[in-house]
């Protein structure tokens, strides 16, 4: 690769300008009185309809990295890491189905921005509280950082960032990013939602027109598949193996099912996920988009394919380092098979794409730190206009953490911390869901089942080594205890932390240890738009035993 | 007013549970489809040079939409919208929205563009017949 692509960057650039200037206009967009509460700055007035979530939380879920991930994992090890994210993203519908509408309703009545203030208000507890915020907190940072490596990977491709000097080198980036904060700033979650229209738009189109086009350039499926297939199977020299899997394999079947269904379980936890969710205008609104967002999964995979489609053509994904990076292999593809205008949209699709999730992300961080730290453990008399405040700044930190992140740290850092993010949000679940349903779980059961599963999950990625550079967090595959199979580590710790929730809340409601003070009524699980928000219902003494 | 005219609200809105069940394995059925990977991972029958493993997942995309939005048509007419914020509403007028649930549900497929959630319309219909008092104003 040499030079600049003159063609790709003006598109690209004229693109990005685009959503810049609708960024900040969208501060008047379904203009509020004032942005000066969490509900209006972080939720959009929670006014959302059915189509404007579809693309928000579209936009949302299918972010940068997924689009650069996924094709690369498909190119480098096949189908075990990269076409799992297939049924991930079908069966995370109908769970979400399930428990969405219930947290929606909860938090409509209740005022929650986040799902840690869901856990307070159900068990009273501003322990577990504080567990499930730092999770979230924590797992959104590198998730933040990872959208930057999606822009890096196009402007790598488009031929910026060379040169050595480290001010010219991410000065475009720097650029983007200080954008996408200052119209996060002033619009909040309007912001994203207005420009994941175009977002959505340009990925439906480039994707429809790479599956179309590209296949005939290389001899069709038929030789892709082939290519794949024969690539995957060549055994690799440096570990002895198959170079990855075309499909799975007869012990590879845990990894896929464990890989689909732990991440589907872990990705409505994460704050940006929920997020959105709540600023949809009706419980309803949630589980209409259950049954359209799969539109996405069905363009998610066909961009899984685009990764054996570059093996086919013979895609070398070389860093302006001169090394081989699978990260670059779409933007690749595209540069090479493309006319540079028409690259110049893809890629404006892709870097586009890294801001709408990179927004949303910052803006459900910032609550989180916002409502379940600042204001419950620091300054508890908190004014709506100083949590917006608040929730403002932190945005800005949280980009300018994600980007010194990734400017001076390797970014495997990133990826590893990603890694383990999903491994973290995931032991989150027993507090949030199976408190929407139930107090037979004890809120310092779940404390505990969270802990162990949190060290249980964290060490066992450590152990997993790259068999060739030999670092540590190589992977999200261990062997499952007691199946002597591969699986995903999330789903061993999950299980751990139910068995340990479990057995715990059995014992200590025997005891009769007092569960904490729940704020919520039954009714409260079935609310939709209409139904009065209340501040604190009083209800009468809930104290509490466990009542299923 | 009499205490045996309000509704509690700290109850699970009566719910038609057959229904309810019937969503239920609506939506069990992808996941336990997908999760069964030995099923699936072959690359026989192919369909237009695609591999089984990949056109079979892809097939499920349609089906899983489509099963999740009969499970919302289902659970609409299950279990309709309870209103609250009325502590003074009669029980009476409880069952009678809870009859009203089908038609109620018919009404999604033209609800879509503006994701004003079609109980809530309908319990704005239940409001106006109603008069004023039974407004959300109401409560505060």
């Amino acid at each position: 690769m040499s030079g600049v692509n003159w063609t790709a960057l003006v598109v690209l650039t004229a693109l990005f300008l685009l959503v810049t200037v609708m960024g900040f206009m969208a501060t008047r967009w379904r203009r509020p009185t004032s942005m000066e509460s969490l509900d209006e700055w972080g939720l959009g007035g929670r006014s959302f309809g059915t189509w404007i979530t579809w693309f928000l939380l579209g936009g949302d879920l299918y972010t940068a990295y997924t689009f650069v991930a996924v094709p690369a994992a498909m190119f480098a090890t096949g189908a075990v890491a990269g076409f799992f994210a297939v049924p991930y993203t079908i069966v995370l519908y109908p769970i979400i189905f399930v428990f969405m509408a219930r947290l929606w309703s909860v938090s409509h009545r209740h005022g929650y921005v986040t799902p840690a203030d869901f856990v307070k208000g159900r068990y009273g507890s501003r322990e577990l509280s504080l567990a499930v915020a730092l999770t979230g907190f924590l797992a959104t940072m590198p998730y933040i950082a990872l959208q930057l490596v999606g822009i890096q990977a196009v402007l790598e491709v488009v031929g910026l960032g060379g040169g050595s000097n480290i001010i010219a080198k991410d000065a475009p980036l720097f650029i983007a990013f200080a954008l996408l904060a200052a119209y996060t700033y002033s619009s909040g979650l309007r912001a994203p939602a207005v420009i994941a229209f175009v977002k959505d738009t340009l990925i439906y189109l480039v994707i429809i027109v790479a599956i179309i086009y590209l296949p005939t350039k290389v001899g069709g499926w038929d030789s892709i598949f082939g290519a794949a297939e024969q690539k995957m199977t060549t055994v690799n020299e440096a570990t002895g193996k198959p170079t990855g899997a075309f499909i799975p394999g007869s012990t590879q079947m845990w990894a896929y099912a464990t890989l689909g269904l732990g991440s589907a379980l872990a990705l409505f936890m994460y704050p940006h996920s929920i997020t959105a969710s709540l600023s949809a205008s009706g419980r309803n609104v949630i589980r209409r988009n259950a049954a359209i967002l799969p539109a996405y999964s069905f363009v998610l995979g066909l961009l899984a394919l685009l990764g054996w489609v570059a093996i086919a053509a013979g895609t070398k994904p070389i860093g302006l380092d001169g090394k081989p990076n699978a990260q670059l292999v779409i933007p690749q593809l595209f540069e090479d098979m493309f006319p540079s205008w028409f690259a110049g949209i893809a890629f404006a699709a892709i870097a586009i794409g890294a801001l709408v999730p990179a927004a949303i992300m910052s803006i459900a961080a910032a609550n989180t730190f916002t409502r379940n730290i600042y204001r419950e453990w620091l300054k508890p008399d908190a004014s709506p206009q100083q949590e917006a405040k608040v929730s403002k700044l932190v945005s800005l930190v949280v980009k300018a953490f994600a980007l010194v992140f990734v400017l001076l740290l390797d970014k495997q850092n990133a990826i590893n911390f990603q890694l383990l993010g999903g491994i973290w949000i995931l032991q989150t679940f027993p507090s949030i869901v199976f408190g929407l349903y139930t107090r037979f779980f004890h809120r310092w059961a779940l404390l505990a089942g969270w802990a162990v599963g949190m060290v249980y999950g964290t060490w066992s990625a450590y152990n997993v080594v790259n068999p060739v550079t030999g670092a540590h967090f190589g992977g999200s595959l261990a062997n499952i205890p007691g199946i002597a199979q591969m699986g995903y580590i999330a789903m061993t710790a999950f299980v751990i932390n139910l068995v340990i929730a479990g057995v715990l809340s059995a014992v200590l409601n025997a005891m009769k240890v007092s569960n904490g003070h729940d704020e919520t009524i039954k009714g409260d699980y079935f609310a939709d738009a209409g139904d009065p928000r209340v501040e604190k219902l009083d209800v009468g003494p809930h104290e509490t035993t466990a009542s299923p | 007013m009499d205490e045996h005219e309000v509704v509690d609200h700290d109850t699970v809105p009566p719910a038609n549970k057959g229904l309810l069940a019937a969503a239920g394995v609506l939506l069990l059925i992808p996941i336990v489809a997908l999760m069964w990977v030995s099923s699936y991972s072959k690359v026989e029958p192919k369909l237009w040079g695609f591999p089984f493993f990949i056109w079979y997942q892809f097939l499920w995309v349609f089906l899983c939409s489509a099963m999740t939005w009969t499970a919302y048509q289902l659970v609409l007419r299950a279990r309709p919208h309870r209103p609250m914020g009325d502590a003074q509403r009669r029980p009476g007028r409880h069952h009678g929205r809870h009859e009203r649930g089908a038609t109620i549900g018919d009404a999604g497929d033209t609800d879509l563009h503006d994701g004003q959630p079609l109980d809530d319309r309908a319990a704005d219909t239940d409001r106006g017949t109603d008069g004023p008092t039974d407004t959300e104003g109401g409560r505060r």
